[in-house]
């Protein structure tokens, strides 16, 4: 079978109307359905994983953390596990000190921030249960996590705080005494004169919003392996990350060596999720003691490390209040976030509720509010990334707000939503604090979803159930996301450390096959695949046969600030694949012209042949172009030889995908639980480079999105003692938990982006805990409940419905 | 005395394996370390997750859960003796593939060894029996729906290839 035939023959209809019109021609690569590169080695366990790496020689380190959320560490005494078998080194701050290691940096800043860099291993003092303090290394695992246990602690305890709003309050104990607060950083997120819609609303809803802590929770943990040879002076490490080029770059600075000396390389990363985003201090650890001791050292994190360790996420309180006038048109939003930020800034700082503030009004047209986001320092793991990156709190916030007032008006919900909406033809729209929409028609999502599930016969469906005594609810969310985060101008403006930019290197080869370098490391996203059929496309190549995609090792790849974070992958790096690969194509035209002896406006390129417009028999094959081009004989006057381009892409502006996400439920009054019946989501992510994969990223989003509405959150009691620190506490959802996601797609290509994407990994997770909010909240009308708390698990729904303590309002 | 070390001898993936090793070792660590097959990953060693799941004697066990000692005679599968021959793949791997089953992978191996002796007894399973055979096993990215038609369509697929049975 010839390749097109089996591309087309892969490319299957999707179920919606609103199927995308596809080009034939150039651009029949970008949006197929075409089987995963990546798949064959991941299906049969021969992809490497950070923990598969095994060197000869190799030693093992175990972590010895805190057993105190909050306390002075007087002593470590080491000498007992230094004697034990196998150990090789223990390693404490003392010693980082004097080797010259500095501290990890946070990488985002706001102005008068109280804290810009933190220690690797706790000096004085130990902000949570779970902080490194020193780390033994033995000849194995086993041996050092005996040995770990043999190190003596003495810490002198002090109370712990454990509730962001109340480190606020005067006579707090204060974590960091040297500031004599426990406020990290606040930031106003403002735009128009709120105060003055205020005065003159019909209605204000005000209501407080409580949204518990939770976690990425990818299944493989963290871990780091590295390896220094003393005869060169190079370093490799190995590690489980979202940012490789951004580790690197955070190993020479805090360890002061050389970056031409330091090789970071994220293999196989099973999942991230943002909790591989940042940095983390054991990465550096372990490359400190490759050097020291002259050994391969790795280091596995283990699952109750994970929930000890890794950065947490999401849990905010806010207090808002909603201005609308009789007709349910919204005039003004204001109040107050509390972050709870945990024992020290992570290296997001308080970037979390800066970006989920930033887009809280959305899809409508609103040009007044005003958010007070103040971010507290609690006994508690770091918060800092977790996919969706403050916008579920935010979207939760809001659109509970827009159900209460479509209630308090005794409106139809949908209809307070599209008359609030942006009109398409106020695109570009620019909000209230200053993000400049591009482009959406977010009334047609929400109608199509309404549509799909089945809006207008719901309410005779409820009535009867009702009138049986079942419990059934509807929930629906429309929201605007910003994705991408350029330009990198205006980032390292607002206080994030590194620019957003990517920058894509293609190679070919006198056999006119394609090698494309990638700064970024892929977490399950199909980078692979993708970037691969971008340059496949504009080349006239087979993505699986005749492309190779190079992601995540610094020493091949083009830096990467940003790497795998904000949505941004598939759009930047897309992007960027697609002016390198367009360059490519451009100098392999010229050079058929020239070999052809026809024009260049003559020339097209594709399924890999370059030939004469209209008359086929006139054809090169790619590889006899890419030959001449490589071997540099036979050029036209003026043109280099050589096939390689390497290009930069600065996305102008951010990206604005936005969807409509539709939920029915049904609670069970005897125990609170709750099923979910159907899920609807209908996105514009602009162009699709694979509609599988797309639809992969969505329902896995929406999945993650439904365990926080639902099941997770990290408790932990009053001294500080982490309550959740396995699997059997912490509940992630089973295939039994999520449903089917029924899946529209509408394609509106961004306009100022080459290709069209416009960033997706994200917005799974946005919406799903406000739909299920909505859906729970209208299932439980009758009780006069107002769903403010999550997570929506039996015990709270059981409580609203039976009205003991607090239940869901 | 205490006993710490032991000789073992099992069969994995076809071929047998003879080691003298410390009887505190799990299995996984063992099949992951001693022998090489780094396919079988650990999500969380405590049981829950079913990363580390493999075949014994036919039956979806957590390596994790057991020490390497207890496996001693035993005829063992991992992920890596699942596809018939080197650069194939077993039909549910295909499966896998064809569905966009999976994204990191990571959890892969895991449902694998769990659902190949699942179609064994239910050649044609509903919906529903094919979700309650996969909650034991965590999935991160891809929310389990293209999990739930990947097995539908490799039961379909090995019904065909052995419509005798």
């Amino acid at each position: 079978m010839t390749w097109t035939a089996r591309l087309q023959g892969e490319a299957q209809p999707q179920a919606a109307d609103e199927q995308p019109s596809l080009h034939l021609g150039p651009g029949r690569v970008i949006g197929r359905r075409i089987q995963r590169l990546e798949d064959p080695r991941l299906l049969t366990g021969q992809a490497p994983f950070v923990a598969d790496v095994n060197l000869p020689g190799m030693v093992h380190a175990a972590i010895v953390r805190s057993p105190a959320a909050h306390g002075y560490l007087r002593t470590i005494d080491a000498a007992e596990a230094l004697g034990s078998p196998g150990v090789q080194a223990v390693l404490t701050a003392k010693d980082l000190d004097e080797l010259g290691v500095g501290e990890m940096p946070v990488h985002w800043l706001r102005p008068g921030q109280r804290n810009v860099s933190n220690p690797i291993l706790a000096t004085d003092k130990v902000y949570y249960v779970g902080q490194p303090v020193a780390v033994v290394v033995a000849d194995d695992a086993y041996a050092a996590e005996d040995a770990a246990e043999l190190v003596s602690l003495e810490i002198d305890p002090l109370p712990a705080m454990v509730n962001a709003e109340e480190a606020l309050q005067p006579g707090a104990t204060i974590l960091h005494e040297e500031w004599e607060t426990n406020l990290l950083a606040e930031h106003i997120a403002s735009g128009g004169d709120v105060d003055r819609q205020f005065e003159h609303a019909e209605v204000v809803i005000a209501e407080r919003f409580q949204i518990q802590r939770q976690a990425g929770m990818p299944i493989e943990t963290r871990g780091a392996a590295a390896t220094y040879d003393p005869l060169t002076g190079e370093l490799t490490l190995w590690v489980s990350t979202q940012m490789p080029h951004l580790v690197k770059t955070d190993i020479c600075q805090v360890c002061g060596w050389p970056g031409h000396k330091v090789r970071v390389i994220a293999p196989a990363v099973g999942g991230g999720f943002g909790v591989k985003e940042p940095p983390y201090p054991e990465e550096i650890v372990v490359c400190v003691l490759a050097k020291q001791l002259a050994r391969p050292v790795k280091w596995v994190e283990d699952r109750r490390e994970h929930f000890l360790a890794s950065v947490q996420a999401r849990e905010m309180t806010w207090d808002v209040e909603l201005a609308a006038d009789g007709n349910g048109r919204i005039l003004g939003l204001r109040g107050r976030v509390i972050y709870d930020v945990g024992g020290h800034a992570s290296a997001q700082g308080i970037g979390v509720p800066i970006v989920g503030t930033g887009m809280m009004l959305g899809p409508y047209d609103v040009q007044h509010m005003r958010v007070h986001i103040l971010g507290a320092v609690t006994n508690k793991v770091p918060a800092g990334a977790y996919r969706g990156f403050g916008r579920p709190q935010a979207t939760f916030v809001m659109e509970r707000l827009v159900d209460e007032l479509a209630a308090r008006l005794n409106l139809d919900r949908a209809a307070v939503r599209q008359r609030n909406f942006i009109a398409p033809h106020a695109q570009p729209y620019r909000n209230a604090l200053g993000h400049v929409y591009d482009g959406g028609d977010y009334g047609r999502t929400l109608d199509r979803a309404l549509r799909q599930i089945g809006y207008d016969v719901f309410a005779a469906r409820q009535a009867e159930a009702r009138a049986q005594g079942r419990l059934l609810g509807i929930g629906f969310v429309t929201f605007v996301m910003e994705a991408g985060l350029g330009p990198s101008e205006q980032i390292v403006r607002g206080g994030h450390m590194t620019g957003t930019y990517e920058t894509v290197l293609i190679r070919m080869d006198p056999s006119g096959k394609a090698v494309v370098y990638c700064g970024s490391s892929s977490q399950g996203q199909g980078h692979e695949t993708t970037l691969a059929q971008v340059c496949a496309d504009r080349l006239g190549l087979d993505p699986e046969r005749d492309v190779v995609v190079v992601l995540g090792d610094t020493a091949t790849t083009p830096y990467s600030p940003a790497s795998a974070i904000g949505s941004r992958v598939g759009m930047v790096g897309g992007a960027a694949t697609f002016l390198a690969a367009d360059r490519i194509r451009e100098k392999l035209v010229k050079l058929t012209a020239h070999l052809l002896e026809a024009n260049v406006g003559d020339i097209e390129i594709s399924e890999g042949l370059a030939y004469v417009q209209g008359s086929k028999d006139r054809a090169l094959t790619i590889q006899e172009v890419a030959t001449a081009a490589c071997l540099g004989s036979n050029l036209p006057d003026g043109m280099l030889p050589g096939l390689e381009v390497s290009e930069t892409f600065d996305p102008p502006v951010s990206t604005f995908p936005y969807a409509t996400h539709a939920a029915t439920v049904e609670i069970d009054p005897d125990t609170g639980g709750l099923t979910i019946l159907r899920y609807v989501v209908v996105q514009d992510c602009g162009t699709m480079i694979n509609p599988s994969v797309v639809e992969g990223q969505i329902a896995g989003g929406v999945a993650q999105g439904i365990g926080g509405a639902l099941l997770e959150q990290l408790v932990y009691n009053s001294d500080g003692q982490p309550l959740t620190t396995s699997f059997m506490d912490y509940l992630l959802p089973t295939a039994v938990e999520i449903p089917d996601i029924e899946i529209v797609h509408l394609q509106t290509p961004a306009p100022d982006i080459p290709g069209g994407m416009k960033g997706l990994g994200e917005a799974g997770t946005v919406a799903p805990a406000a739909v299920l909010g909505n859906a729970v909240a209208d299932a439980l009308a009758p009780f006069g409940i107002r769903v403010t708390t999550l997570p929506l698990d039996p015990d709270r729904l059981w409580r609203a419905i039976n009205r003991r303590g607090d239940g869901a309002s | 005395m205490i006993v710490t070390e032991r000789a073992v001898s099992v069969s994995v993936n076809g071929a047998t394996y003879a080691r003298t090793i410390p009887v505190r070792l799990l299995l996984s660590d063992f099949i992951r370390n001693e022998l090489g097959l780094t396919g079988t990953h650990l999500g969380c060693e405590h049981g829950v997750c079913g990363c580390c799941t493999i075949l014994l004697d036919g039956q979806a066990v957590r390596s994790c859960l057991m020490f390497a000692v207890q496996a001693d005679g035993h005829e063992l599968i991992t992920v890596e003796g699942l596809a018939p021959a080197p650069g194939q793949l077993h039909p549910l791997q295909e499966a896998f593939r064809q569905e966009h089953a999976l994204q990191c992978g990571y959890c892969t191996p895991g449902f694998l060894t769990t659902l190949i002796p699942f179609l064994e007894s239910n050649r044609d399973p509903s919906e529903l029996e094919i979700r309650q055979a996969l909650s034991g096993n965590l999935c991160r990215c891809t929310g389990y729906q293209n999990i739930v038609k990947a097995v539908q369509r490799a039961a379909r697929e090995m019904r065909t290839v052995e419509p005798g049975r």
